[in-house]
This record gives C-alpha cells, structure tokens and sequence, in this order.
C-alpha cells in the first residue's frame, strides 16, 4: 500500500536518513523504533511531504507521491500525528474535530445567505464528532478549549482528528509518549479496532512495550540507516536491535524525549 | 457632532488598516511595518491615475493593483525568508517600507497633493457624502471579512493555517494559496484606508509612517492579532483622538490616543478583545 524505496535524506554532511526501504502492507500495523536521532521521524516528514527527499521514491496505492507538496498528500488519505501536538489551540475541541471533517465549498455568497444555519451535512459530520471523542475518552471535553487539554489529552486528541477525515492509512508520530497507562490500553485497543477495520498504521515510537504489543511488523533504525526488520517476536531478540538500544532491557519502557 | 462624525470616519479608516494588519500578523506571525507604506503607495497609485481619470475609477484600480504589489511583497521578499524567524522578517518589512517610501518619493516628489474630487453639499450637518462613503464602506468590508474568515471555505482556512500550519497542512490546505489571499486582502484594506485618508486630507510622504503608528496601536488595544478587538480599537482610538480635540490642542491627537492605549492597557492587558473572551482565549 504504501512503499519508500531508497529514501535519502542529507542535511549538509549529516545523512539523517540514508538508504533506507520500508513496505507498510494493507490493514497492517507496521512499527518503526529507534533510538533517538535514528531518522525515524525524518522519514515520516519525507513520506507526508513536509520535507523533500534528497533521493529516493515514495509510492502510495501504486502511485509515485515522492516530493508531492503535504497539503496534496493529505488529500489522498495519507494522515499523519506530530510528535508534539498543538492542535489548534484558540478552538475548541470540537471545532477542533470539525475542521478535519470534509467541508462544504462554501463561497461568500452561499455564507451570508445560510449565516444562522447548521446544515444537515453540518450536524452529521457533529455527531460524528461526538462518537469519536466519545470512543477515544475525550466525551466530556467536547467544549474545552484545545489550550487547556492536558499534554494527553492532547496526544488523544491529536490522534481522534484525522479519524474525521476518513483516512486510509495513519502515520503515528510517537502516539504513546506522556499518555497514562489506562489511556495508553483504550489507544491501543482503539488501534488495533480500526486495523481490524481495513485502516493501515504506521507507528513511530521509543516505547518497545507498546510497539511490541501492537504492530504487526516492525523496522529497527540506527544512525538513519535500517538495521533490522521482522515480526515482533524476532526484533525482540535480535542482537543488532539490543545493542541500539545499549544499557536498557529489551522490554523496558525507554524515557520519550 | 462635527467631532463625533469626525471621530467616526478617522475610526473607519484605522479600521480598514488595522484589520489586515492583524491578518498578516496573524498568519505569519510577524509585525509587517511595510504595512503603512501600502497605504501610501496606493493613495499615490490612486493619484496617478486620478489624473486621467475620476476618483472611483482611480480607487478601484489602485486598490487592485496593492492588492497584488501586497501579494508580490511576500512572495519576493517575505517568503524566502520566513523560516530565520519574526525578528528577520521584521527588519525586512522596516527595510522594504523604506524602499517604498523612497521609490514613491523618488517619483512623485516631496509636495503635498490632493486629490481632484468634485466639491460636494454637506447632506447633515458636519457630514458630506464621502464622510458617509467612508463610513459605510469601512462597515461593509468589517462584514465581508467576518463572513469570509467564519463562514466560507478558503477563510476558514486561512484560520486554521494562522493557528499552526503544520496541522493545516495535514488537512489538506495549501498554506501557500491561502497565503496569497491573506496578503491581497490586507494590502487592498490598507490600499482602501489610504485613499479615504487622501480623500478627506491630503496625500503626502508621511502618511504611511503616521498610519502605521496608529495601526500598532489600535492592534496592541485591540489584543494582539485578534480582527475584532481591533475593530473594536479602532472605534475607541478614532473617538478618542478626534473628541480629544476639542479639549487639547490638535498637535496631541496621537498623545491622547497614546494615553488610553496606557490606561485600558493597565486595566486589562489582554487588550479590548478579554472583554468578550471571557476565558482569555481568541476567536479570531
């Protein structure tokens, strides 16, 4: 479904991200871990367009996307998180939701005459909302202002919007950093229901617990370069993974930055 | 009354610079001190092309054509530059509203002009029909620009870019295109709002730096970057100035406007816009 063959990424000298391939499979959880620095997210900017590739190529549903500026990425269904949510901070979060909702081409005219008006379309796309944030534990804070949400709640919510897009396959930029345990259990059930949904993931994390426990498949990057890739039981006790992650437990649960 | 309809139409013409000030600061974060410059370059636009043709003509044209110099600005200058930061971005619009001041004076010379508008009857007392012009247009834009930034698509848009452009672009936005349009409509407000100052005053080299004095103002009372506390702001500074007047010498206008600026600044310093923001967060 979605593939990146060869992407090189070089900043000056530095090769953040050198040579490397991934596959993400249809209705698949795919992980990618490394340690900090590794490139991972890098990769993530090249697939959804925020940064180009210096080479390489980018397929999606057979179409080559390389270099396709993020809004047209976006369009395709391709949906990414950031590492540090922000939201739209000065909206609620319901308006929050609504934005990624699919808008009515409203021209000047269409607005001033349907002013006081919620459309049908309008009310759908709201209770839609509602269901989502209810799904996710956000239910109650429907009219809280973004800038008010805890650090987790944001990363929930982060992880609710695009659902109103109707994406077909999410990019998760460390979606289990600064959750609490009981949020983390319902983000991985919520995940792993939408899996089951025919939605395809691809998910960067330093947490292995969580990478371990949910993905189906899963790459190991080093120094922007792949050094290992297999089914989750293999990573866990290949050596060249263990060494990257020198002086900590396989299963430990390692600091986010 | 003659003062308040002058406090009114100055309000109006604050207004009209004040708002697309703020939309530029809004969606790319940086003070643009050129912003007064626009409103020189198009009362002088305008100007030129009174000369061969009426006043409205001439406006509209001129408005137009700031319109698009405002769009070329930012694609020229600002864009290229956007990622060293506010401060960067700062200095280069000081820099680039002297190279307009300068080109415009380089032209036109340093003389004071006026443009050539049919003498009119005043229709009340203390208020001729382009008075009433200004003001009604000064209403009109503030609706269309509430009705484009709440209602259509492309306004909401440019809302959700100036509040984090990252995550608009993973809505599918193309910041570049809504850029555009935020540039074209705030340097046509600013065009608008030079030529009603020329219209009731004179056209001179100054204005565009005694404008953007203002403009900073009515954008610091009105809460920085929110559209309708400045509205709000520019009503208050236009008042102020004007009734102000009548008690001080005129040469202090921008004093007493200055003053209440302190005052409301040190009662509430989230600027006009808390007053309605009760939980101090901005709409728009």
């Amino acid at each position: 479904m979605l593939e990146v063959q060869n992407a090189k990424k070089y900043f000056g000298g530095v090769k953040a991200v050198d040579n490397v391939s991934i596959q993400v499979k249809k209705s698949s959880i795919t992980g990618l871990i490394g340690a900090n620095g590794a490139g991972k997210t890098t990769l993530f900017n090249m697939i959804s367009g925020f940064i180009p590739l210096t080479a390489g190529t980018v397929i999606y549903e057979g179409e080559d996307i390389t270099n396709q500026p993020a809004y047209k990425i976006s369009t395709k269904g391709i949906v990414r998180t950031f590492q540090t949510p922000l939201g739209f901070p000065r909206m609620t979060v319901m308006e929050n939701m609504l934005v990624f909702a699919k808008n009515r081409n409203a021209g000047i005219f269409t607005a001033i005459k349907t002013s006081k008006k919620v459309t049908p379309l309008e009310e759908e796309y709201i209770e839609r909302a509602r269901k989502i944030l209810k799904d996710v534990g956000l239910g109650n804070k429907e009219d809280a202002w973004v800038s008010d949400l805890s650090a987790g709640e944001l990363k929930i919510l982060e992880f609710a919007r695009p659902l109103m897009a109707d994406p077909h396959i999410f990019l998760l930029d460390e979606p289990a950093a600064g959750i609490n345990p009981a949020n983390l259990n319902s983000l991985v059930t919520l995940i792993k229901d939408l899996r089951n949904k025919g939605y395809t993931f691809l998910i960067v994390d330093h947490n292995l617990k969580f990478i371990m426990n949910i993905c189906d498949y899963i790459y190991v990057m080093a120094d922007g370069k792949l050094i290992f890739e297999g089914l989750p039981d293999e990573v866990a006790n290949a050596d060249c993974v263990i060494e990257s992650y020198i002086g900590k437990k396989k299963t430990e649960d390692t600091v986010s930055n | 009354m003659e003062s308040i309809v002058y406090g009114i139409v100055t309000a109006s013409i604050i207004l009209l610079g004040s708002v697309g000030f703020s939309m530029t600061l809004n969606a790319e974060n940086f003070i643009n001190i050129a912003h007064g410059q626009m409103l020189l370059l198009c009362a002088y636009i305008t100007l030129f092309l009174n000369a061969y043709m009426s006043i409205v003509p001439a406006a509209i044209i001129g408005i137009l054509v700031t319109g698009v110099f405002g769009v070329l600005f930012y694609k020229v200058f600002y864009r290229p530059i956007k990622k060293r930061g506010a401060m960067v971005l700062l200095f280069t619009s000081v820099g680039l509203a002297y190279v307009i001041n300068g080109v415009v004076g380089t032209i036109f010379g340093t003389t004071t002009f006026a443009y050539k508008i049919p003498n009119v009857k005043e229709i009340i007392p203390g208020m001729t029909p382009y008075q009433l012009l200004i003001i009604i247009a000064a209403i009109c834009s503030t609706l269309f620009l509430h009705y484009f930034l709440t209602k259509t698509k492309i306004g909401k848009a440019i809302r959700a870019v100036s509040e984090n452009s990252d995550l608009a672009k993973t809505r599918g936005i193309d910041t570049k295109r809504t850029s555009n349009y935020v540039w074209f409509i705030a340097s046509s407000l600013a065009g608008l709002s030079g030529v009603f100052l020329g219209v009731i005053g004179s056209i001179h080299l100054e204005m565009g730096w005694n404008q953007i004095l203002i403009i900073l103002a009515a954008t610091v009372l009105g809460g920085l970057g929110s559209i309708y506390g400045v509205m709000a702001a520019s009503v208050v500074i236009g008042l102020s100035m004007e009734l102000g007047v009548l008690m001080i010498p005129s040469y202090y206008r921008l004093a007493i406007a200055f003053a209440i600026i302190i005052i409301v600044l040190l009662i509430k310093p989230d600027g006009l816009q808390s007053l309605w923001n009760k939980s101090g967060k901005r709409v728009a």
